[in-house]
């Protein structure tokens, strides 16, 4: 009986160790994600790669302080396998440091997606990220609320002004401002600012040189007019309302507008039953207006990581999957063949092909220079004071740029 | 006798290893390293940097937003200092006195320090941008009826509250276990002398507290100085810049401005002010302690 047992176990672990040797290695990627809102989405598209990639597991990472989550992670060496990112030139320090993989080789990703975004973020001649998804920003509404008072989509800030003085004369809030949040706060004045600037560059490098100032600036000038005269046409305490509260607001139907992105859209559906379109916030003149729009979402492999064939394989999945990803987001995708699914955002599509864009000041200003603004839009957005203002944009931007 | 003194001694350094190597390794090293870093221009994430001798120190000192920050931090630490020592004082006195229910407040005072730093922040967060708001508006008041986090005036007295509201809590409790500590007969002398309750609390209650005050001025002192979780969930800083501390200043810089090195400069500035500040505050109040 005891040889039996014996032998029964010697072939049951020489059973064991056939089926180990035939079995592919399990393997586990940790894609770390900035983008709250497309959690979700972005689990699903995971399940769905490891229906057809049984040995490899996508875990998707949202933490809260993205940012600092990555560095810390990057400098204990504790690198995820894949992170993404959206176009701000803060994360251009892990590209020039040789943190992540250069995309400029591989046909893969140069033969599949949009041309004009790969430029966008071609950093020092690496293509470091493989750009999938972009954004606009401009005025989501409630279609409902303009329809029922007779209001048309404004084409100029005339017209944008008297859609607000009929909203607010129907009792209706026609803006959603939500300067809790000030990176919303700061999103408002930046578009602004590169809707009536030539050149997003220009002012704050004249400042730096000492041969130009804001406080005479036109553009300048008229950026933060407008940017003051919107409070006029918002909710009473716009500085304590959080971007989570103005997204319910438009949702629930308490407001018309919300001056937001692409990014909003499926937060706002999915927190009520508003029924939202978007439109361009307008310039001066119908000619005049553009879209500020830039790369939303774009995927990078970090080099150090240990699965970077398996990081390969599911990006190449995720492009062959785009459809599905845009059915499910809405936003513009990047990859080639593509076809919009969202019928709100046909009117940035519009812009985009009519090459009537814009991408992030920020982007084009010194590195860090959005922080030093962003408190400053803040103090504005609270004081109304212009001059004030605009001193002070010459004073930080001086500093800034001596550093 | 030697033989006993040097196992006595070997004994003692060998069950103090562990917690000494522990903290070498998990805070000496960290703040050396830290004050190296200062002393160079790395932004955090590069693997390459250079060292720059004191660059970093003198650009500090040239910095307005820092030496707006150093005033916000300090005028805040004061007020928070002023008022732990005053509440938690007060209360530990009414509560040695004894009064009905003494014994279900002592409960009650001691709840806030149960909660996280994040979930107090949040929960008052809601009651200033909702709940406050509501009861202003009923009561007729301008200044209430918006969130007071929103105001630039009016966001250090909001985030001063909530910080209060959950440090005299373990002050409180420290005091009135102090309180026990001093001797009922000098207060019976006192009496006899004709002493009044003031002439009593000053002579003979204050230097018996002055250690357990100190333990609270210094506490709140690195509580104040170092304040960041409240800033972070009420204000972010903000409106404007109107509530930056000295501590989510280093945070920004540091991981939000890919400064790092000048956010240890920062740090290394920050420690030392805590030690100079203590070390007068010991000076001055130490005279008047009790020495048994």
């Amino acid at each position: 009986m005891k040889k039996l047992t014996s032998m029964v176990l010697a072939i049951a672990l020489l059973l064991c160790c056939f089926s180990f040797a035939g079995a592919e290695e399990a393997v586990n990627l940790e894609l770390m994600l900035h983008k709250s809102e497309v959690v979700d989405i972005m689990n699903v598209m995971a399940d769905a790669f490891h229906e057809e990639y049984p040995n490899i597991t996508v875990t998707v990472n949202q933490p809260a302080e993205y940012a600092t989550a990555i560095q810390t992670r990057v400098l204990s060496g504790d690198t995820p396998d894949l992170f993404t990112w959206s176009n701000d030139q803060s994360w251009y320090a892990y590209f020039r440091d040789g943190y992540c993989v250069d995309f400029s080789g591989m046909e893969w990703v140069t033969g599949a997606t949009n041309e004009a975004a790969r430029e966008m973020i071609t950093i020092d001649g690496g293509l470091y990220g493989l750009p999938y998804m972009q954004n606009a920003w401009g005025v989501l509404y409630n279609v409902d609320l303009f329809e029922q008072n007779g209001i048309a989509i404004p084409t100029t800030m005339d017209e944008f002004w008297a859609a607000c003085e009929a909203l607010k004369a129907a009792g209706i809030t026609p803006i959603e401002l939500t300067d809790a949040d000030a990176w919303t706060t700061f999103n408002v004045f930046e578009t602004l600012f590169g809707l009536y600037s030539a050149d997003q560059a220009a002012l704050f490098n004249a400042i730096a040189d000492g041969s130009g100032s804001a406080t005479t600036d036109e553009s300048i000038r008229k950026v933060a007019e407008i940017f003051v005269k919107l409070k006029q046409y918002a909710q009473p305490d716009p500085l304590s309302t959080s971007y989570t509260d103005g997204v319910t607001a438009l949702a629930n139907g308490q407001a018309a507008m919300l001056l937001n992105g692409t990014w909003a859209y499926t937060l706002v559906k999915a927190a009520g039953e508003a029924n939202i379109s978007c439109f361009a916030f307008p310039a001066e003149t119908a000619e005049a207006t553009r879209v500020r729009a830039n790369v939303d979402l774009a995927f990078s492999v970090f080099k150090d990581g240990k699965h970077q064939e398996e990081c390969y394989t599911f990006l190449q999945w995720m492009i062959a999957n785009a459809q599905k990803f845009v059915d499910m987001e809405g936003s513009v995708n990047l990859v080639n063949g593509v076809v919009n699914a969202t019928p709100a955002f046909d009117v940035f599509a519009q812009f985009a092909t009519e090459g009537r864009t814009f991408t992030l000041a920020r982007n084009q200003w010194k590195s860090g220079t959005n922080t030093v603004i962003q408190p400053l839009t803040q103090i504005l957005r609270e004081s109304d004071d212009v001059d004030s203002f605009l001193a002070d944009v010459d004073n930080e931007v001086k500093l800034h740029y001596a550093e | 006798m030697k033989k006993k003194l040097d196992r006595t001694f070997k004994t003692d350094v060998l069950l103090s290893l562990p917690a000494l190597v522990a903290y070498l390794l998990l805070f000496v090293t960290p703040v050396l390293i830290g004050i190296w870093y200062s002393f160079t221009d790395w932004n955090g994430i590069s693997r390459n940097y250079d060292f720059i001798g004191l660059k970093n120190y003198a650009k500090l000192f040239m910095d307005q937003r820092f030496l707006r920050v150093i005033g916000f931090t300090l005028r805040y630490t004061g007020y928070l200092i002023m008022g732990v020592l005053l509440v938690s004082l007060l209360t530990a006195l009414v509560l040695n006195a004894k009064p009905k229910g003494w014994s279900f407040f002592k409960a009650v005072f001691f709840l806030p320090c149960l909660f996280s730093l994040v979930t107090t922040g949040l929960l008052f967060k809601e009651i200033y941008s909702e709940a406050l708001p509501l009861l202003g508006q009923a009561v007729g008041s301008e200044l209430l009826s918006r969130s007071l986090l929103s105001n630039s005036s009016y966001a250090i007295y909001a985030v001063l509250l909530v910080n209060l509201w959950s440090s005299v809590a373990i002050p409180t409790v420290l005091i009135f276990a102090a309180l026990k500590s001093v001797p009922k007969d000098l207060y019976e002398v006192a009496d006899i002398d004709g002493g009044s309750g003031w002439d009593k609390f000053k002579a003979i209650t204050v230097p018996y507290l002055i250690p357990t005050l100190n333990m609270v001025f210094v506490t709140t002192l690195k509580g104040g100085l170092c304040t960041y979780e409240y800033i972070t969930v009420l204000t972010a800083g903000g409106p404007g810049r109107a509530t930056e501390s000295l501590a989510y200043i280093i945070y920004i810089k540091g991981f939000n401005e890919n400064a790092y090195a000048y956010a240890s400069a920062m740090s290394v500035v920050m420690f030392l002010a805590m030690v100079f500040v203590s070390f007068i505050y010991f000076r001055l109040v130490n005279r008047k302690e009790v020495v048994a």
